[in-house]
């Protein structure tokens, strides 16, 4: 294989370096987008449950479910292998049911292979509940999702599930521009499903939506509150702070906003918005 | 004004796939690790996202989002991964794809109004002209992208922003070497026809290269 000359693809190439090259507010996009694919992962639904399978933490059977995968042989190596197999097996039970054909001797009736199904193992259950056993409804706590700093108590697995897809539902409804429907989905998330890991990111999510597009700096501001109440310190800290001061500078806060860009220069003194941060210090008067 | 048009980076260096360094994370990744998915994720976004703001506008205010599906899309396409490229090509293709997708997906939605202020911030240049010519020249790009039959504008963005060859295309496409050469062919004369007041771009695209011609 060859990279060739192509002077049109090099010149446009040479146009776009720019778009290509990093950028200083990657990283922070970069970390968002990062942990939020890790979460997706890990929500996955599994391509080969192995509840018995108990040490891995959830993640990590997630992938390693993806890496089963790629133990199926590949095509080459089924026509090599699994088709002569498959012709000879053929081959023989054809010989074997002419063989028992022509032979004029009787032959005792065959006995049919007898398939017993395995008993199901015994499950506690309380009396009069319907809830299925766990292994029908393989699910993962929230606490083993990958850097989600937590300390709360595990969930329910029916509702993880839930929370991560109105997680998902809602963020999939805020690419697509339904500003509305996004801020709903939000809203049920952080109403069902306090504790969850989804709803503490949520919340920056629904700040920044609210700020943006929604035109509701106030609304926005009480959501990232939310966040640093519940979740000070975490991944999507120095996000929330920002969006905080971005929205007591829209509302006209000046005392708050200072305060804010303070401590955010504070937290994150090497934030990306340290040089806006320091500029609307200075036009505030300090 | 003189125009340097350099050679297209070897980005894909099928002889030191061996020396990878990012190969030891994808065999962790497959076996289950999740630090180690993440660090590979993380190794590679860079060179993903530069490939989406190229193909979406740096602007746009679905990248991160786009970043966030083709970072799953790496996670998943990994047991299809079979190191032909390095891995940094591979999650660039994954990203690549990913954002043709979501702007034909967009354009059926209709178009964008950006209101985010970071939008708003000048993109710079050598001098306010060569500013203005590689903006036209990005602005050609990705409409020539939007308008192109989906193979057509794979392959082009491929040989644009990825820099591989016929032969690398054809892999990564699964298609024959005339098709894509064909498609390539047919990227050039629709691009030519969107050339206004850039001469030097126009001469270029009337030039067949070598492994296209």
């Amino acid at each position: 294989m060859k990279t060739s000359r192509d002077p049109v693809a090099a010149l446009l190439r040479e146009a776009l370096e720019d778009d290509l090259a990093p950028r200083p507010e990657d990283d922070a996009r970069i970390a968002r987008a990062v942990e939020a694919a890790m979460n997706k992962v890990a929500a996955a639904p599994e391509a080969a449950p192995a509840p018995e399978a108990a040490p891995k933490s959830a993640p990590a059977e997630k992938l390693a479910a993806v890496a089963r995968l790629r133990s199926t042989p590949p095509r080459a190596r089924v026509v090599r292998f699994v088709v002569p197999l498959a012709a000879a097996f053929a081959a023989s039970v054809a010989f074997a049911a002419i063989y028992s054909v022509t032979r004029r001797e009787p032959r005792p009736a065959p006995v049919e292979p007898k398939i017993e199904a395995p008993a199901p193992p015994p499950v506690e259950r309380p009396v009069g509940t319907n809830q299925a056993p766990a292994a029908e409804a393989p699910s993962f706590s929230v606490s083993d999702l990958p850097s989600v700093p937590s300390g709360r108590a595990a969930h329910a697995p029916e509702a993880q599930g839930t929370a991560a897809e109105l997680f998902r539902d809602a963020n999939a409804a805020r690419r697509a521009g339904d500003v509305g429907k996004a801020t709903e989905l939000y809203r049920a998330l952080q109403s069902r499903h306090p504790g969850a890991a989804e709803t503490a990111a949520s919340h920056v999510s629904l700040g920044r939506l609210l700020l943006d597009r929604g035109g509701d700096a106030s609304s926005a501001l009480a959501e990232f509150d939310a966040y640093l109440q519940g979740a000070a310190g975490g991944a999507l800290d120095e996000e929330a702070r920002i969006g905080r001061a971005q929205a007591l500078q829209k509302l006209g806060r000046t005392s708050d906003e200072l305060r804010a860009w303070k401590e955010l220069l504070a937290k994150h003194p090497s934030s990306l918005f340290a040089d806006r941060a320091r500029a609307r210090i200075e036009a505030l008067g300090e | 004004m003189r125009l340097v048009v350099r050679e297209a980076e070897p980005l894909c260096y099928p002889g030191r796939v061996d020396e990878d360094p990012l190969r030891p994370l994808v065999q962790a990744a497959l076996a289950g690790d999740t630090a180690k998915t993440r660090a590979l994720l993380v190794a590679v976004s860079p060179a993903m996202l530069g490939v989406l703001r190229a193909l979406l506008g740096p602007a746009d205010r679905d990248l991160e989002d786009v970043l966030q599906d083709a970072l799953v899309g790496v996670v998943q396409a990994l047991p299809t991964f079979r190191g032909d490229s390095s891995v940094l090509t591979f999650a660039r293709s994954v990203a690549l794809r990913r954002a043709l997708d979501h702007r034909r997906s967009r354009a059926r939605r209709g178009p964008q109004v950006s209101i985010d202020e970071e939008n708003m911030l000048d993109e710079g240049g050598p001098t306010p002209a060569a500013s203005a010519l590689a903006n036209a020249r990005r602005e050609a790009f990705r409409t020539l992208i939007e308008e192109l039959r989906p193979e057509q504008g794979e392959a082009f963005a491929m040989r644009v922003l990825l820099g591989h060859s016929v032969e690398e295309i054809a892999v990564a496409t699964g298609s024959p070497l005339e098709t894509v050469r064909s498609r390539l062919r047919l990227a050039k004369n629709t691009l030519r026809g969107r050339i206004v007041n850039d001469p030097t771009l126009l001469e270029l695209s009337e030039t067949d290269d070598e492994d296209v011609a």
